[in-house]
């Protein structure tokens, strides 16, 4: 009963034209804590991330849409052992992009790296550890790729707030970083997981108060000639929960992303009793991170 | 009640340490008190028999205070506190005499302490925020009593060593002294949950970002362990990080004591994925893990005071 009084909330008002929709309740989104869901580019397999909370183990997981909707997720043949999280496509979906701390030349990191896999007859090649110019950064968390293979990136220094920079993908390798302006990356804020449109025109991120990991709310910026607008808070999707891990469809057409949206965050006016306590915990909308989609309109609605 | 104690520590996992008979710290009231949900911060009544304890959403979206009674030897089933459940309230600590508790709340904003007495015919009194200069413009959590009825807490009030830190208000006529340091516990990094043992002699404590800090393989979290200082003069010591099997790579916290002083409570997050495993983890093997009680959520422990003490005099 709370759930479906919840879920109704977060679909904000009957005449809004953005409706958050949770991508396969009970199956994808469930009371675990999922994040990051990529679709490939036929849109019938979805990568996500499944973590035990507070980051002591992660997962990548992937499910296939099938008549009755999204199958039984497992682990991805490539993940199960190392903290594995954020996969990303790139448009083309050729590539496969996530964040591991697995071992470096038989070396345990004690950060995260990218690491990439190339989509072959065969399936995904080996991953291998993305070095220059990414490993010059300590700490990386995210990172996205245009159709013509301009990057971005997160980074996390240990002294200053996550920040965003910019290269592009070479014959050769790829250019020296470039750190975004503050109309993204804004002063004394985190700005983390950039994610990309296909044609490099607007960019989702997610940003919020140094530290503050859960006020975390989704952010939009326009690229026009050459430059950023301030960063817009996507305010029709967001909720007081942390609203991240952001990723738009190869086909422009949605926007994926992950809300901790649940019972804890709607007032109350009275004391919930152990028992409604117990089935809320338990339930979808227990606080741990479940993906929603909405149409990319949502993204340049600017009446909320 | 000591023996009932006894019975416990012999029925749990022993090993030899160091020379000292060395207890696995054993699990509080499993499945009743300790599930698969996240609970932390046990605090008793001081006859022993009633537990008040934190049940909260992993992420700390959603906090309440419950409590348990113990009858016929067994804890039953836990219900609300009668002044929790609406707001976000966490951290209860139990005085001496059973009259008082003071709690973590955000019911009037940022986090304070509140307090409720015990009312005529049972229950508690409606909670009141404790005043100035308890609390203060900053933030303040994890309160405990100590021996002689003074309160220590964790607060960011300016003119700290780090961001929370350790502090103690005595009695004052109706009201409190104005918060002193802890001293030599307070780092510039982060110390929360004070814990003061009945006999007034031993401190224990949660600090994060300190270098003896467990952390597990791979990315490198700090979560915070236990540290202990005993009482030298009216000071406290220099703090001790309280080795295995008090702490473990995962998250510490929220020590207490048992009004007869024999049993230290802690929270742990300790849990199934800790370590790397051997063999990818297929989905079915990590849905057992995360529907288990050591699902990594917090859960409450004890441990005998005895042990505490050795480690903290090495």
């Amino acid at each position: 009963m709370i759930a479906m009084v919840l879920v109704a909330a977060l679909a904000g008002s009957p005449d809004s034209l953005v409706r958050p929709e949770m991508v396969g309740p009970g199956v994808i989104s469930t009371e675990f804590n999922e994040f990051g869901g990529a679709l490939t580019l036929d849109g019938d397999t979805i990568y996500f991330s499944r973590s035990v909370p507070r980051s002591y183990a992660y997962a990548i997981l992937r499910s296939h849409r099938t008549a009755k909707g999204w199958s039984q997720p497992d682990v991805a043949p490539f993940s199960g052992r190392w903290r594995d999280h954020d996969p990303i496509l790139t448009p083309d979906g050729q590539r496969m992009y996530f964040l591991s701390d697995r071992p470096i030349d038989g070396v345990r990191p004690t950060t995260y790296h990218i690491w990439v896999m190339h989509r072959s007859a065969n399936g995904w090649s080996e991953p291998q550890v993305l070095g220059a110019p990414f490993n010059h950064f300590e700490f990386l968390w995210f990172i996205s790729e245009t159709r013509d293979g301009v990057v971005y990136f997160n980074v996390q220094p240990t002294d200053g707030p996550a920040r965003i920079y910019v290269t592009r993908r070479t014959e050769t390798g790829y250019s020296s970083p470039e750190l975004l302006p503050p109309e993204v990356n804004i002063p004394n804020w985190d700005a983390r997981e950039p994610y990309i449109a296909p044609d490099d025109s607007f960019m989702v991120f997610d940003a919020g108060p140094a530290n503050d990991v859960e006020a975390y709310d989704l952010y939009v910026s326009d690229h026009r000639d050459g430059r950023w607008t301030p960063a817009r808070k996507l305010t029709v999707l967001s909720t007081p929960t942390r609203d991240y891990s952001p990723r738009i469809t190869a086909d422009g057409r949605w926007l994926y992303y992950t809300s901790e949206h649940g019972f804890g965050d709607t007032p109350r006016d009275r004391a919930l009793t152990y028992p409604e306590i117990e089935q809320a915990l338990h339930s979808v909308l227990n606080g741990l991170g479940n993906i929603y989609r909405v149409p990319i309109a949502a993204v340049h609605d600017t009446s909320g | 009640m000591v023996k009932r104690a006894m019975l416990v520590w012999l029925s749990g996992a022993l090993c030899a340490t160091r020379g000292t008979l060395s207890a696995q710290p054993v699990l509080f009231a499993p499945g009743v008190v300790s599930t698969p949900d996240y609970e932390r911060s046990a605090a008793f009544t001081p006859d022993g028999d009633t537990v008040y304890f934190v049940k909260r959403s992993a992420e700390p979206y959603y906090s309440v205070i419950c409590v348990s009674a113990r009858v016929h030897g067994r804890w039953t089933t836990p219900r609300v506190a009668v002044f929790s459940g609406r707001y976000n309230d966490s951290d209860p600590a139990v005085s001496r005499d059973g009259r008082a508790l003071v709690f973590m709340s955000t019911r009037g904003g940022a986090p304070h302490l509140w307090i409720v007495h015990r009312a005529a015919g049972g229950g508690w009194t409606a909670p009141e925020a404790l005043p100035s200069p308890v609390n203060s413009d900053g933030a303040e959590m994890t309160p405990a009593f100590g021996p002689d009825g003074s309160l220590y807490f964790a607060s960011t009030r300016p003119g700290g060593a780090g961001s929370f830190d350790l502090y103690v208000a005595h009695r004052d006529g109706h009201g409190w002294t104005t918060p002193a340091s802890l001293g030599a516990p307070n780092s510039s990094g982060f110390e929360i949950g004070p814990a003061v043992s009945p006999d007034g002699t031993l401190l224990v404590f949660m600090s994060a970002g300190r270098e003896d800090e467990m952390v597990g393989p791979g990315t490198s979290y700090s979560r915070g362990d236990l540290y202990a200082s005993r009482k030298v003069g009216d000071a406290w010591g220099p703090p001790v990080h309280l080795p295995v099997p008090m702490n473990s790579a995962a998250a510490e916290c929220c020590p207490s004591f048992s009004p007869d002083g024999e049993t230290m409570y802690f929270t742990s997050e300790r849990g199934f994925a800790m370590d790397t495993p051997e063999r990818p983890f297929t989905w079915p093997a990590m849905e057992t893990g995360l529907r288990s009680v050591l699902n990594g959520l917090g859960n409450i422990y004890a441990i005998p005071t005895r042990q505490v003490r050795e480690a903290a005099t090495r």
